[in-house]
């Protein structure tokens, strides 16, 4: 890219710079030329400013409500509990069983 | 996850987070509502991820999303941002913050979240646009509009 005093940066590279230093060749140009200079001390003072914004503390009330949500219930994984227990269920064991003869009866009728 | 890790997700991430909600809805009232809602969801979730950086950024993502959802369902959110603007500038800590707080509710807010996670919380751009679902150029360049803009806004005050 040509940086010289006549070909400026494009305003994108400018801010990248002025945000991270990431481009050291933007470095010379920006040394001699007051407008790009002026432009990325501009966003460097903007993105300061937002960066150092206050940030508010969460109000007592609002944590209190937030920490109190542990003492809900958390809602079952029915599926879940379903597959890790239905074999300790003797009716479960039954409907399986019944199913698995009349299928079996089902695939020797067909092949005899 | 179990109470001990809930408590030490909000400890964590609490006031973090609390101030991205502010950010984006720049409303006490809602904010309040939606911080409930997320810490509601990362209790009921069993992959809250472990890993501090994955955990801080899945926590984030899950906080815009839910603020979209609240502004998406709230019909008077226009209302609502007038009425409850007045009481977000308050007592501003830097006498150039109340311009500042203006300006950033002007801009779109793909671009005030890009903003807050970059410069506040430092992430890369990369990791924004995973967040948000964008590609990393599009985060930089929204970084760069948003940016110009507000120096631009700046500059006019100033003369």
């Amino acid at each position: 890219m040509n940086n010289t005093l006549s070909h400026h940066p494009t305003e994108e590279a400018l801010v990248d710079y002025a945000l991270h230093d990431a481009d050291e060749a933007l470095l010379e140009h920006i040394e001699q030329c007051m407008e790009c200079s002026e432009f990325v001390e501009d966003i460097r003072t903007v993105g300061n400013d937002i960066a150092l914004l206050d940030d508010e503390p969460v109000p007592e009330r609002l944590s209190a409500a937030i920490l109190a949500i542990t003492r809900k219930k958390r809602p079952e994984n029915y599926v879940l509990n379903f597959l890790q227990s239905w074999y300790k269920n003797p009716f479960l064991i039954g409907i399986v069983t019944i199913g698995m003869v009349l299928l079996l009866y089902v695939v020797l009728l067909l092949h005899l | 996850m179990n109470e001990n890790a809930f408590k030490a997700v909000y400890r964590e991430h609490g006031k973090n987070l609390y101030n991205f909600v502010l950010w984006i809805t720049a409303n006490r009232s809602l904010c309040d509502d939606i911080l409930q809602e997320v810490f509601v969801k990362v209790w009921r979730c069993d992959t809250v991820p472990v890993e501090p950086e994955e955990q801080r950024r899945w926590l984030l993502t899950v906080c815009r999303h839910t603020c979209l959802d609240f502004l998406r369902k709230s019909s008077r959110f226009s209302r609502f941002r007038m009425k409850y603007q007045q009481e977000w500038y308050e007592q501003p800590a830097d006498p150039d913050a109340p311009f500042l707080w203006e300006e950033l509710q002007h801009l779109p807010e793909v671009e005030r979240s890009i903003l807050y996670l970059h410069l506040k919380i430092g992430h890369s751009y990369k990791d924004i646009g995973t967040m948000l679902n964008l590609s990393e150029n599009l985060v930089r360049v929204r970084a760069f509009r948003s940016l110009k803009k507000l120096r631009e806004t700046i500059i006019k005050k100033e003369l």
